[in-house]
């Protein structure tokens, strides 16, 4: 009995080891890869944002000033400025989340130059109801705050103003958490100084 | 044809003991990530990928893997592969592996896996073992795909995100939702029924062909027979 209990023991052990030698030899081939494209893939969303940036630098003392807006459930993780070929800021890149969305989390990346205009908008992570409101990925829906300034308002009747955005059929909640977060990082970036004839620091 | 050839065993994964729509295994995966056939596509292969590696290497084991340890062995050995994919996954298809998600992990307890260890590979020699994951792996892939394109086609208007229907076509969002993948298997299982193909739900004896080794029906009487012989 006891003979068998060992015997039993020793062999789980012993396949357990040598997964456990595999995995750490995958884990080493692959860890760097995984790392530079989720590096890869954050630049290129803000890019996508801020096409006419050459380069993005986190924005000095945007840790301290990140966090909850005066939007309830709102509150901006990264900021970062855009700069131009030269190095001189030409605006930002703000990723914003709203609590608030019908699947929880929305988050986005918002780009807005010196003037407070919106260059673009990418939403990055959202789980939202597939076929209603992940419509919010779709580019028409987000080509839509491009060149929008100042609060961002949504509607159903289609759009008149230009800082109206028509809002996705069936997805109230998705389309209002989605404003409130561009809204919350326009407010973020006007108190961070970036609008309005600010240095950018 | 000859059991537990290579060539048998692919087309007895395909087509003869389909793991979805014949044996009804991995119904989980099967529900949840066919919203789209190029996601049927990549759950397919990563379990593909997974049931191969894992069939060899259970089979390679099976005389030393003691009988009353063998599951937390065969558990050991899927997740470690299926981290392995998910980790190649994650450095090299991203869209894939973010379409797909937490499935991936879950990959460890889909039945069709523990369930071709347990009934064929600890049983049988390493390649028609390996190539029973293939096969099995390979059927996953079509069904998968194939309830996916139904869904995509119906709940998107497209397949593989190319547009097929005109645009008079309104797209029934349901279908890419979590009922749409109840609404398509029911009708696919209701019209199995309906012209008696082979499946669970519909046992019929005269499919049956004595290809004990790889069948899951315990209750059948063909399989003491054949155990003795």
């Amino acid at each position: 009995m006891m003979k068998k209990i060992i015997k039993d023991t020793l062999s789980l052990v012993t396949i357990t080891l040598v997964a456990a030698v595999c995995l750490s030899f995958v884990h080493g081939l692959t860890a760097d890869r995984i790392l530079e494209a989720e590096a890869e893939e954050r630049a290129a969303s803000y890019r996508e944002v801020f096409p006419e940036a050459a380069d993005f630098r986190p924005f000095d003392g945007g840790e301290a000033a990140c966090g909850t807006l005066s939007v309830a459930g709102v509150t901006v993780g990264e900021a970062l400025s855009a700069l131009d070929g030269e190095g001189n800021v030409i605006g930002c890149v703000i990723s914003a989340t709203s609590a608030n969305g019908y699947g929880g989390d929305i988050t986005l990346s918002v780009g807005i130059d010196l003037d407070g205009v919106i260059t673009g908008m990418t939403v990055t992570s959202m789980s939202e109801t597939s076929g209603l409101g992940s419509h919010c990925q779709d580019e028409d829906f987000q080509e839509q705050f491009k060149g929008v300034s100042g609060e961002v308002v949504y509607t159903k009747s289609g759009k008149t103003q230009p800082n109206e955005i028509d809002m996705i059929s069936g997805a109230t909640f998705t389309t209002r958490a989605v404003t409130e977060a561009v809204n919350g990082a326009l407010e973020f970036a006007a108190s961070a100084g970036f609008v309005g004839g600010g240095d950018g620091k | 044809m000859k059991q537990n050839t290579p060539i048998e065993r692919l087309y007895n994964g395909v087509l003869k003991e389909n793991p979805t729509f014949v044996l009804m295994l991995g119904m989980c995966p099967t529900l949840a990530v066919t919203t789209s056939a190029i996601n049927g596509v990549g759950m397919g292969l990563s379990t593909c990928a997974v049931l191969m590696m894992s069939n060899l290497i259970i089979s390679l084991l099976r005389k030393f893997i003691p009988d009353r340890v063998r599951m937390p062995a065969y558990i050991v050995v899927v997740a470690s592969f299926v981290t392995i994919v998910e980790m190649l996954m994650q450095a090299y298809v991203r869209p894939i592996y973010t379409a797909l998600g937490l499935y991936i992990p879950l990959i460890v307890v889909n039945c069709i896996i523990l369930g071709r260890a347990e009934s064929y590979a600890s049983k049988n020699k390493p390649l028609a073992s390996f190539f029973d994951g293939l096969g099995m792996g390979l059927g996953f892939t079509l069904a998968l795909t194939v309830i996916g394109a139904v869904r995509e086609l119906l709940g998107a208007g497209e397949i593989f995100g190319l547009k097929i229907m005109p645009d008079a076509f309104e797209p029934i969002a349901i279908m890419v939702m979590a009922p749409g993948a109840f609404f398509v298997l029911a009708v696919l299982t209701a019209l199995q029924n309906k012209f008696k193909a082979p499946s669970a739900t519909n046992k019929n004896d005269k499919f049956c062909s004595g290809g004990c080794a790889g069948c899951l029906q315990k209750d059948c009487g063909f399989r003491e027979r054949s155990d003795e012989e």
